[in-house]
């Protein structure tokens, strides 16, 4: 078995390589090594680094892989999953998504409308609270994909901007 | 803590409550639950299609389907909740917080019905209901308020010239608000229009009234309320004060009592105000009169909750009260069954939501694969889910409360820090290493709590890396890449307690 991927544990990439058995894994992150070895049974992982076994809880649902380590629970989320939301990313997307699962209130904007940075684009509600998506810079509308009154899923394409 | 306030009528004969429906879900239905199976009371539980087999409606005596998940459709639904209680033959009706707690309409429902609202009379709780009406009243009644308009047409033109004569900053509240919702701060006048429009639309979403006026924002206070109790003999005491200083999107998440920052002549004269504003409108049962505490030291009335409040659990750790109980009892018509009440050591409260603080505490919705419920000497964990619970987007983010004690502040701080490490949830992302991170801020040690205290300490917070997450990004891979074996059929899932790993001193992390 070999792996390369990048994963995102809550929200901070990692590049993961590994090679090998579960018995006896040679693995890098961000190219650091890291040898470890492993147990499965369901969900209760056994790991043992640097001699020390640590157990872990490990489950995968289709949003993420949850890892229980240390007495902390980490959201764990392949690189390229959109649905990750781009939280760590930095970089600016034309694609613009909802960040949470809920309805649309309100469209503010119209196809072809010029934005600046901040102007509210969708206004979503979620669990009784309200949340504003703004334009990340300038730019212009290019699709809006939604209307409002419409059921969303978190990392859904909300419209399409295109920056100036 | 007892003034009698003398009433003209006495209060008719009311009967002794014998079976009790729960107008509500989650931590709250399964605590009030819990208080009617210590009194030997029956107890009916009420669940929407959402919520069918999570804890409240599987711990009940008995538990009715109300309609689809909307809240509207079920929690929200009058004519549903009375039939429910019709056909379990119920004679009482707890509404929790939220949903219909504050609703007079409901509470006066609920009498006609022939049954016993365990709550306040619905005059009073119309009375505090509308905020505006409410601050006139306090007035009246000698309880300092926030200097604030009456209610305006939402027009932002009207809102400048308000604010123009309060001065910047304000804040847009509900005139039939609470919680946080429906309300905004506006420190400039060009977001003024943006703000006036989005409180008044929340306004209406959460309440069904777009109502919204203006107040005069103080900055940095402290928020400290008044636990009231009454019964309908006269009777009305307070139990001191709860500090809930720490709040993200006006909403708590940290709660205390006593409150750090109020000394033995404040409490006389904060808890004094408390008493003479649940007086002035008639209350019944228990209550909370909350103000915000000036850095000068001069308290202001910020609005009554006609209900029993969230944080509730750290005024029964300082009294030896069971507030359910004592709820019940005085809405079957008993007398107060406490007399001086004196406050002993000190109490935490953390709200576990379902929410991410490193993005904007943006609501979280998921599975609830595996949970790990903390425990021990003085911890209370009063919560709503348990394996299996699906947190959706219909309902609000609170998953549980935990609550500790100790014999000092910092004995109850420490102590919530341990409980908050066994807290464990695989499969929803929450806010419990932004919660452990707000316990070990210099800032909060020290007591120096105020409402902006996350927004100046927790700016821009993201959970630290560790050395473990180079481990948890490898398993992950490994977990994506190939699906895990399982012994013989489904395995079970494992207790979450094996994965805590060994106590690092002071640290959650």
């Amino acid at each position: 078995m070999s792996i390369r991927k990048t994963i995102l544990v809550d929200g901070l990439p990692h590049l993961v390589e590994a090679h090998g058995r579960d018995a006896a894994l040679a693995a890098r992150v961000d190219d650091a090594p890291l040898a470890l070895a492993l147990v499965r049974d369901g969900a209760a992982w056994r790991v043992t680094v640097d001699g020390r076994t640590i157990a872990a809880t490990v489950v995968r649902d289709r949003d993420a892989v949850w890892v229980a380590l240390g007495g902390v629970v980490h959201r764990c989320v392949a690189g390229d999953d959109t649905r990750s939301g781009g939280a760590a990313s930095g970089v600016r997307s034309p694609r613009v998504t909802a960040p949470m699962p809920g309805k649309v209130l309100a469209v503010r904007v119209e196809v072809g409308q010029r934005v600046a940075a901040g102007d509210p684009l969708v206004v979503l509600e979620a669990m009784k609270m309200e949340t504003i998506v703004s334009a990340e810079g300038a730019a212009s509308v290019k699709e809006v994909s939604v209307v409002a009154g419409a059921a969303i899923e978190s990392g859904q394409v909300l419209l399409v901007l295109e920056f100036t | 803590m007892r003034d009698s306030t003398p009433r003209a009528t006495p209060a008719p004969p009311v009967p002794p409550v014998r079976k009790v429906l729960i107008a509500n879900r989650g931590e709250i239905a399964v605590r009030v639950i819990r208080t009617c199976r210590a009194m030997g009371l029956p107890s009916v539980a009420v669940y929407s299609e959402a919520d069918a087999g999570e804890p409240h409606a599987r711990l009940a005596d008995q538990a009715i389907a109300i309609g689809p998940a909307p809240a509207r459709e079920s929690y929200l639904a009058v004519e549903k909740l009375l039939a429910a209680a019709a056909a379990s033959g119920a004679d009482a009706v707890h509404p929790g917080y939220g949903f219909l707690a504050e609703n007079a309409r409901f509470a006066a429902a609920v009498q006609d019905a022939g049954l016993t609202f365990i709550g306040p009379p619905p005059s009073a709780i119309a009375a505090m209901g509308d905020k505006v009406a409410a601050r006139a009243l306090m007035e009246r009644a000698g309880v300092p308020v926030v200097p604030a308009t009456s209610v305006l047409a939402p027009d932002p033109a009207l809102f400048a010239a308000a604010a123009a004569e309060l001065g910047f900053p304000v804040v847009i509240k509900a005139a039939a608000g609470g919680g946080g919702k429906g309300m905004r701060i506006v420190r400039r006048a060009d977001e003024l229009a943006e703000a006036v429009a989005g409180a008044a639309r929340e306004a209406a979403a959460a309440f069904g009234d777009g109502r919204i006026y203006l107040e005069r924002y103080l900055e940095r206070p402290r928020h400290v309320e008044v636990q009231v109790f009454a019964d309908t003999h006269g009777t009305v005491v307070h139990l001191g004060e709860r500090e809930c200083s720490i709040q993200r999107r006006h909403q708590k998440i940290v709660e205390e009592s006593p409150s750090p920052a109020v000394g033995p002549e404040l409490r006389a004269a904060m808890t004094a105000a408390g008493v003479r504003a649940a007086a002035a409108v008639g209350y019944v049962g228990a209550g909370t009169v909350e103000f915000l505490l000036d850095p000068d030291g001069r308290f202001y009335f910020l609005e009554m909750n006609t209900r029993l409040q969230v944080e509730h659990p750290v005024t029964e750790w300082v009294t030896g009260l069971d507030l359910v109980r004592e709820q019940i009892l005085v809405a079957g018509g008993a007398p107060l069954s406490f007399g001086a009440v004196a406050v002993r050591g000190h109490a935490i409260e953390c709200r576990l939501y379902s929410e991410d603080p490193a993005r904007g505490f943006l609501p979280a919705t998921g599975t609830v694969h595996v949970l790990g419920e903390p425990s021990g000497a003085w911890v209370r964990f009063d919560s709503g889910i348990a394996a299996g619970s699906r947190v959706g987007v219909d309902y609000d983010p609170l998953l549980a409360k935990l609550s500790t004690y100790g014999a000092t502040r910092e004995e109850a701080r420490t102590r919530m820090l341990a409980a908050l490490r066994e807290t464990i949830v695989l499969g929803v992302v929450t806010n419990r290493d932004y919660l452990a991170a707000v316990l070990e801020h210099p800032a909060f040690i020290a007591g120096a709590t105020h409402t902006e205290f996350l927004a100046e300490h927790f700016a821009g917070w993201t959970a630290p890396a560790g050395p473990e997450h180079g481990i948890a990004a490898v398993l992950a891979a490994l977990a994506l890449v190939r699906p895990t074996p399982r012994r013989g059929g489904a395995a079970p899932l494992p207790s979450p307690w094996e994965s805590l790993g060994a106590w690092r001193p002071g640290t959650v992390r």
